[in-house]
Parts: C-alpha cells; structure tokens; sequence
C-alpha cells in the first residue's frame, strides 16, 4: 500500500480507536456541567479547555467523534448497500428499470445535495436515526451508477458470458461473478464519500438541523462556539480541527485505495 | 443429426440518428442452415465482421435469433423460455475466443471448474474434486492449477482451463469461437491436437470457428464458408481443392504453400468487405467478386447443391472453375 494510504489509515485508525474506547477513557464526563469554570482555557485537568457551559472540550470532541463515524458508517453501509441492489439490477436486466433508474438519478443528482438535504432535514424532528436516513436518501445515487456503469461493462465480458451458457442463474452471475469484480471502485467512492458525510452531518448541526440539542457533535460544537469566538477561540477552534483531520484522513484513504487499483494486478 | 439449424435470421436494430432518418439495421446472419453430424468436426471460416461470432452466440441461444429454428437432438431451443433451456445447456458448450476475458479474475481454477456442477447437481458433492481434478489432467494442466488463479498461468494455459470448463458437465455438442486465434502459433497446434484428443476421448461433437482457414481445414470434416451474414459454401475438407465459390477461392489462395519451390498466384481481392448495414443487392460478394456480371446484381443467390456434399451459393457456379484448375496455371519455379 502507498504513503498516502498509510497516513490516511493511520489517522482514521486513531480516531476510531478514540470514538470506539471513549467510555473507558481517562476523561471528563462530556455532560458533565461546572458553571463556575465557563471558557476556562486549557489545564492539566481539562487539556482542551472548558466550554461556555464548563463542559470539558476534550471529552466532548472525543464523543463527537463517536456521533460523526457512528452517522458516516451507518449513512454509507445503508446507501452502499440501496445503491449496489439497484445498481446492479439497473445495469443488469435494463431496459424500463433501467431508464427508470437513469432517470430518477439524475433529478437527484440535479439537485444540490446539501441543499436537499437541508430541505429534508427540515421535515423530520432532528434525531440520530432521522439524521442517517435524511443523509442516505441522498446517498445512494452514486453507488447505484458507479456500480451500474461498472456491470455494463462487465457483463459483455466472455467469463460473463461463459456462466450464462454454463446454464448459471441470474442471482449467481450478479452475486458470484459481476458484483465482486466491480466492488473496488466502490470501495473507493464509499471511503472518499465517508468525508462527504462527516461533512454534511456537522454543516447539519451546525445549521441546528442535525442531532438534537445537547448531543455532543462537532458540528454543533463549532455552531455554539461561535457565539464565543473573541473570548474562547478554542470552542471552535478544536471540533474544527477535529473535522478537518477526520475528513484530511478519509481523503487520504480513498485516494490510496484508489492509486492501489488503478494499476491493473490482474 | 446432433445439431440442425434451419433459416436463422438476426438483425441488429441500429438506434436512430434523428427522427426523420429510416431506421436501419446490421444484417448480421441471414438465412442461415446447416446440420451437424454427432462425433464430426464442422469448420466455420470467413473473414473479421461476417457474422461468425453472432451465429455462435445464437446457437449458445446467449442472444435470440429473429427467426429460424435449432434443433439439438430433435429439440427445438430457440422456442424455450430461458428456465426451460437451462437445464438442457448442460448439452451444449463454449470455448471463448480470449483466454484473458474468459475467467472470472476474483475465482480459482477448482472454483471456476467445480460451479458448473454445483449449479446443475451433477453427482455427489464428495466426487467434485476428484471430478475436477480429473479434468485438470485432462486438459494437460498441473495438478497444482486447481487452487491457483488465472492471473498466474500463461495465455495457453487458460485456454485449457476454459476448455475443462466447457467439458465439465459432459457436452455433446462443443462451439469453439476462434478458440486459438488469441495464442502463439506454436501454443495454437498444442491446444488443436487436445481439442483433437478431447473428441475422441469424449465422443465430442465440435462446430469450429476460425478464420484461418488452414486451422478449420486440419481439425474439420466440414467446412462452412461464411460472406456477410451468408452461407456462401459447404464442402468437404478433403475436396476443399474443388471449392466453387470465387470467396472460397480467394481464402484458398492466402494459404501460404509450404513449399519454396511453388509460388502460388494469388487472388487478391479488390475494395473492403461492404457494410452489413446496407449490404449489396443480390449477391453480396458481387461487389468484389472476378466474376461478376449484370445478374449478381438482380438476383439473391441460394445455397445450392452442386453434388451430394458441396452446396454452393453463386448464380454463376457453372462458369467458375474449381479451385484446383486455377491452381495448375500457377508457375512452378
């Protein structure tokens, strides 16, 4: 694997490693409030500093974290997999589906996805779950025509062919032959697309659209330190940062898993 | 007969420009009939483009014809739904032109080898391997081969694997397309002499396209020349020499003589091979045929016999000498 794989693996490897371990971690409770100490600065108890309410940065950012791979995971394996079943059957059988298919994608596509996802997110009572679905909604459209493209093209192939005079069924030539050969440049899109979806969750939290008040998330972190930027830069300061390396990580990722299957090994 | 074809027609629709323009299509096999004797070897011939490839795949039923019949065994194929065909495929076989595209990359040689009789319940399950390892040997592969993947044998060695594929279920009838024209000529005789063994061994029944007529003629009882989508001539190999057909000629004539000492006139023929798009009225080889004359033009040659096993299709049969008369005016040096 190249450089930029390993960077990328390395920084999503920590901050996973913090979002999943945060419970037993020496840190402060995240809710835990100490009005007596609003916007703190950094000290050996509080690293990070302490926020307008006296809450504990650090620990805070360190859930976010949870909240923002928990909606990124969950966001892409739900598109992933709407998107793969479609793709497949759109590129696969054609005709009406398939139009159908073409169609509808592209009025998604159309549209600004931040922008419909903003108007749906407006619809719905903000909940983590409701947050997931608004965020797959728009998700999915991509995988479907990456994978469509890529069946289309793989089912003029002569081994394609081949298991179809082999007397083989449909769902086994789909399942066995045509999915786990166009599955790498969907990996690629689902790793590069997980910073889209760190993005548009905090954009959401921030705008107050996303999880419900008092969760921890960086969106909304940065959205309440705002308020507060001359006297506490660090409120802003460091769920900023804390999205800008996360979404620096999933990039570098995506990227080195792409160069890794652009040189044809087989 | 093991294989009967009879009248089989397929157009491909082209997708229109603009509205006013006609829609047209590629005529890309007309009227095509032949039949196919168990345990005989049928050679199919003709240059890139003339609908080889197309005839394969609808007699593998891979694309449905737009009429005309098949019969395999006496039954007909091209009137059963897809869940009926199924499991009668297991009759019929292929062998893929490119032994680079004709593997699944993400499988195994024993994986490739041991589906088909999974999907068709082809014994017990205890058997596979022995089965599969069986055919390894068969098709003259290493023991090893079975848990190794494509990437990792050479061009001819694929060519085994997908042969071992195509006999796994027992074929009768085996449609090889082109099967060697991807390899080294030295690598093209090794997997001709198996396919040759494979015949005997397993009472195969083959339909051999090639356009190396040199290849058709070694491995073939009969050969069938094939002219933009047209049966142009049926012939015995051995009496090739007497092929009437003026296109049958001009494919003779490009079989280099391995003899330095005759140096043979060769027929060259004049212009490109018309589009099947809008292929030429009346006979379609007329366009770049010696002989040509106003008739060609006006009248649609039919594939007629000459004597018992040579049918030719050409108005003008009784003015075109046999291959071998022209070849007595060729110098000997």
């Amino acid at each position: 694997m190249n450089f930029k794989f390993k960077i990328g693996a390395w920084i999503i490897g920590v901050v996973s490693l913090l979002a999943l371990f945060a419970p037993l971690l020496p840190i402060a409770n995240p809710d835990q409030v100490h009005l007596a100490d609003e916007f703190a600065p950094p000290s050996l108890a509080h690293p990070l500093g302490q926020d307008e309410e006296g809450r504990d940065v650090l620990s805070r950012v360190v859930y976010g974290a949870r909240l923002s791979l928990l909606v990124g995971f969950a966001t892409v394996v739900i598109s992933l997999t709407i998107g793969t079943l479609i793709g497949l059957m759109a590129g696969f059988f054609g005709g009406r589906f398939d139009e159908t298919f073409v169609f509808v994608g592209d009025i998604f596509l159309a549209f600004p996805s931040i922008l419909l996802i903003i108007a749906l997110a407006a619809f719905v009572p903000p909940s983590i779950l409701n947050l997931i679905f608004v965020l797959s909604f728009v998700g999915w459209v991509s995988y479907a025509r990456i994978i469509r493209g890529q069946v289309l093209s793989l089912k003029t192939l002569e081994y394609v062919q081949a298991a179809h005079t082999l007397g083989f069924s449909n769902g086994r030539i789909l399942l066995r032959h045509l999915l786990p050969n166009a599955l790498s440049p969907l990996i690629v899109n689902a790793t590069l697309s997980l910073a889209g979806v760190i993005i548009a969750e905090s954009t959401l939290s921030f705008l107050g659209l996303g999880v419900p008040p008092g969760v921890p998330s960086w969106g909304s972190m940065l959205d309440s330190g705002v308020a507060f930027l001359l006297i506490a830069p660090h409120l802003s300061l460091v769920p900023g940062l804390a999205i800008m390396l996360t979404v620096l990580g999933f990039n570098f990722l995506g990227d080195g898993l792409r160069d890794h299957y652009d040189v044809q090994k087989i | 007969m093991l294989l009967k074809v009879e009248n089989i027609v397929k157009h491909f629709p082209l997708p229109r420009g603009w509205w006013w323009q006609k829609k047209s299509k590629v005529q890309a096999v007309n009227d095509v009939s032949f039949s196919l004797e168990g345990g005989k070897t049928l050679g199919l011939v003709g240059e890139s483009g003339c609908g080889k490839t197309t005839l394969a795949r609808l007699l593998m039923r891979l694309i449905a014809p737009d009429s005309g019949k098949i019969y395999l065994e006496g039954e007909e194929l091209t009137s059963l739904k897809e869940s009926k065909l199924r499991p009668l495929r297991k009759k019929f076989q292929m062998i893929f032109q490119d032994p680079y595209s004709s593997l699944n990359p993400r499988m195994t040689v024993g994986q490739i080898l041991t589906e088909p009789l999974k999907v068709h319940g082809m014994g017990k399950k205890a058997g596979y391997l022995n089965r599969v390892q069986e055919m390894i040997d068969k098709v003259g592969l290493s023991r090893n081969a079975y848990g190794r993947y494509p990437h990792e044998f050479s061009g001819g060695q694929r060519q085994r694997v997908g042969i071992a594929r195509s006999l796994m279920l027992y074929p009768k009838l085996v449609i090889a397309d082109e099967p060697v024209s991807a390899l080294d000529v030295s690598i093209q005789a090794q997997i001709i002499n198996l396919m040759m063994d494979l015949q005997k061994d397993m009472d195969l029944t083959y339909l051999f396209i090639a356009h190396d007529l040199k290849v058709v003629r070694h491995i073939s009882q009969r050969i069938l020349v094939m002219y933009l989508g047209h049966i142009v001539e049926e012939i015995d190999s051995e009496h090739l020499e007497s092929a009437r057909h003026p296109y049958t000629h001009a494919l003779l004539s490009a079989v280099p003589v391995p003899s330095p000492q005759v140096a043979r006139k060769k027929i060259v023929l004049t212009g490109d091979v018309p589009s099947p798009i809008n292929p030429p009225s009346g006979c379609s080889f007329r366009t770049r045929c010696p002989y040509a004359q106003e008739i060609c033009a006006e009248k649609d040659p039919f594939l007629d016999s000459l004597h018992d096993d040579h049918r030719v299709a050409c108005l003008l049969v009784k003015e075109v000498p046999p291959f071998s008369d022209l070849e007595k005016n060729s110098e000997t040096r």
